[in-house]
């Protein structure tokens, strides 16, 4: 079976277009992850064990199962107590609270970096607890962490084709109804995987570049 | 007029090392050019000089650890390939260079001992997989030396748990342990505590009492020079400025820049 | 309650069939990852130029693409060239080629942190280099694996859950018909997070123990 050119030629506007899907999940996926993760790792740095403890078990707890199995969840569950949201939105919070997982721990490393005397200083001036995290320990905590969020944003990227379970018209999706209609999966898949390779060859090019003007800046 | 039988006759020692017109770069900037230096089997040569002047460099050259830009370096007379440095992780070596470097043995200056190994362990392991000798006899060889520097009570401790002079004693035994002619050794006391010093020094002394292996010894430990050596090279700036009988450098040095560091030295 | 009882003592054994399904991926794919991640990761240490550059194609081919584009790829576009291989070969096969190249960074790094002067010593000892890696970097690099390759054992338990999607009877496909067929929706899939949780705990558990046995304290600590 021959790899037909102008069939891939008919295919790539449309898979463009559907990688637009892929980017903005990915996107908003990345934005809930982030905020959510630092709520975690704040949480789980908490002098009260009833926030402790509850945040980290969330994260053990979702880190170490399947994100299809967390997708379906939202996707078939949440709706049976009232929680009607659109598909794509249900993929974004999937990706979103899997990943915060993984944030979390990125920024929980972060922070533990920053020294002591930090703390202290900021104690010593007698700041609240909350002007200390806010202007002292985050500025610190956070711009060294920025290459290992962005390594979580290229495997998050990875990771959105699970969206197409639930019929979220991302590039598989999107790839899979073509072939689904034609009976040709070789031009489709095959380009999905030349999109995916060139967005992740892309971000990684971006983030080396990152990761050199933070050493720069240290 | 009878002549004495060929047997009989004076035949002048065989070199056991000579460098020969070494060039050496480092990313552009020239350490060694021009670098030649003989060395007679069974010699004790004290190589010393300023931090830089290039000691360690001649040592790793002829340990086959770096590679010459250009020159010579022949071993009992026989010429050694150059190393080929393409591996990124492990420098490959044709197998006849490995066969002819073998007489070499190096003692470095941070021990360099396997840390996954006991001290026994460490000595046995060349012996048994590069020699070939068989388990039982590498391991009485290994403790009969190890017992001769006074650590057969600790051959089976890890190197983190030893001292770093008990260390280093264990690096040199396993050097030993090939049974080298020439041996290499490279401020070996420099990271020890001062009061290690003498011990490691002392297995040093043994060494060149007993054996008749060659040494070419980098060192800043003057008193050990002068007490160990037949010879003291000086080097500057990859250059030897001077190069006389230990007890004459000791006694006079003759270039004013040796003569300044000796005195800054004792 | 009676009832939510009787639905769980009746659900439970068939997700346990897909949860056997499940490890058995997971025991079958690690020890192929593991050995094309030990392969790759030295090949792109080679001094010959075509072995580190088959490396790092290898690498980068299937690290920039997404594990179940992938799957798809191998599922049915293999068949349409000529490769007929069955679910679970590619499967496997998929899940192994990919944990392999995310390993295969783990295996440099190890080998690459080892200190410069253990290779020398090595070396000096007149060690040829199969020599020098088998009985002196490998040893001292595993340790230092171990955690790593404990955290990609778990990416590797949840990553089995793709293969429901090409017809492979695992947890989650088992799951999945039960939701379908029984409409105990809620029951089922909090049955399923629970499952995949005591399993990649489990590992977890096992990884540490192991990480205590033979875990970095012989080596890192030198590196003079
Ligand atoms: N791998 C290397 N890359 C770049 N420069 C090097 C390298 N090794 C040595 N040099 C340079 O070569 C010069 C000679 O170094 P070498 O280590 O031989 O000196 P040395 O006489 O042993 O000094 P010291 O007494 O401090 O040990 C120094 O200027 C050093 O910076
Ligand atoms: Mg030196």
């Amino acid at each position: 079976m021959m790899f037909q050119l102008d069939y891939a030629g008919e295919l790539l506007p449309i898979l463009l277009e559907a990688s637009l899907v892929t980017l903005g999940a990915t996107l908003g996926g990345m934005a809930l992850a982030l905020v959510l993760g630092l709520a975690l790792a704040l949480l789980r740095r908490s002098p009260h064990a009833v926030l402790r403890r509850p945040a980290s078990m969330f994260v053990e707890f979702v880190r170490s199962t399947p994100l299809l199995i967390q997708i379906f969840f939202i996707y078939y569950v949440l709706p049976l107590y009232g929680v009607r949201i659109p598909t794509v939105a249900c993929g974004i919070v999937a990706l979103g609270l899997h990943y915060a997982t993984y944030t979390a721990e990125v920024y929980r490393a972060g922070i533990e970096a920053v020294p002591r005397g930090q703390w202290e200083a900021g104690r010593a001036l007698s700041l609240p607890a909350y002007r200390i995290w806010r202007h002292i320990v985050l500025p610190q905590a956070l711009p060294p962490v920025v290459p290992a969020l962005g390594n979580y944003l290229i495997a998050m990227f990875k990771e959105t084709p699970l969206l197409a379970v639930i019929g979220v018209h991302e590039l598989l999706g999107t790839a899979l109804q073509e072939a689904s209609q034609t009976y040709r999966y070789y031009e489709p898949l095959t380009l999905v995987g030349l999109i995916f390779l060139a967005f992740s060859l892309i971000a990684a090019l971006i983030l080396r570049r990152v990761e050199v003007r933070l050493a720069d800046r240290s | 007029m009878p002549t004495a039988p060929d047997a009989l006759r004076f035949t002048p020692p065989l070199d056991a090392l000579k460098l020969t017109g070494i060039r050496k770069t480092f990313g552009g900037t020239t350490i060694l050019s021009g670098f030649s230096l003989d060395v007679p089997e069974g010699q004790r040569l004290a190589l010393i000089g300023g931090s830089g002047s290039g000691k360690t460099t001649v040592l790793r050259l002829i340990a086959g650890l770096e590679r010459p830009d250009a020159g010579e370096i022949e071993l009992f007379g026989r010429q050694l390939p150059y190393r080929r440095f393409a591996g990124r992780l492990i420098p490959d070596d044709p197998p006849e260079a490995r066969e002819l470097r073998r007489p070499v043995g190096m003692v470095f200056q941070h021990f360099n001992l396997f840390q996954h190994l006991t001290a026994l362990e460490n000595v046995i392991e060349a012996p048994i997989h590069v020699l070939g000798q068989s388990p039982a006899e590498a391991r009485r060889a290994a403790m009969a030396l190890l017992d001769s520097v006074g650590l057969a009570d600790l051959a089976d401790r890890y190197p983190r748990q030893l001292s770093g002079g008990q260390q280093q004693r264990v690096a040199i035994v396993r050097a030993l342990a090939l049974k080298p002619r020439v041996l290499l050794f490279d401020e070996v006391t420099a990271s020890l505590d001062p009061e290690k010093v003498a011990e490691v020094l002392a297995v040093m002394r043994a060494l060149a009492a007993d054996e008749r292996v060659t040494m070419i010894i980098v060192t800043h430990e003057m008193g050990f020079a002068r007490e160990v050596a037949d010879r003291v090279v000086f080097m500057q700036r990859g250059v030897i400025v001077e190069d006389t009988p230990a007890a004459a450098f000791f006694a006079a040095p003759q270039d004013p820049r040796s003569r300044a560091f000796l005195n800054l030295a004792s | 309650m009676e009832t939510l009882f009787t639905t769980v003592i009746a659900l439970v054994p068939r997700l346990l069939d897909g949860a056997v399904t499940t490890v058995a991926i997971t025991l079958l794919t690690a020890p192929v990852a593991a050995l094309l991640a030990l392969i790759a990761g030295l090949a792109r240490l080679s001094h010959v130029k075509a072995v580190a550059a088959a490396a790092v194609v290898y690498v980068e081919l299937f690290r920039g693409t997404s594990l179940l584009v992938q799957l798809f790829f191998m599922f049915y576009v293999l068949p349409l060239i000529g490769i007929e291989l069955s679910p679970w070969t590619t499967g496997v096969a998929t899940l192994a080629l990919n944990f392999g190249s995310y390993g295969s960074e783990i295996v440099r790094g190890a080998l690459l942190a080892v200190p410069r002067g253990q290779i020398e010593a090595a070396l000096v000892l007149h060690m040829p280099p199969s020599q020098v890696l088998r009985r002196v970097l490998l040893p001292q690099a595993l340790p230092a694996m171990l955690p790593p390759f404990g955290n990609q054992l778990v990416e590797l338990v949840k990553a089995t859950s793709l293969l429901s999607l090409i017809t492979i009877s695992d947890l989650a496909f088992v799951g999945n018909a039960l939701a379908q067929t029984t409409g105990r929706v809620t029951m089922v899939y909090v049955l399923l997070l629970l499952i995949y949780f005591a399993i990649a705990y489990t590992l977890t558990l096992a990884v540490r123990a192991l990480e205590r046995r033979y875990g970095t304290g012989a080596t890192v600590a030198g590196a003079r």
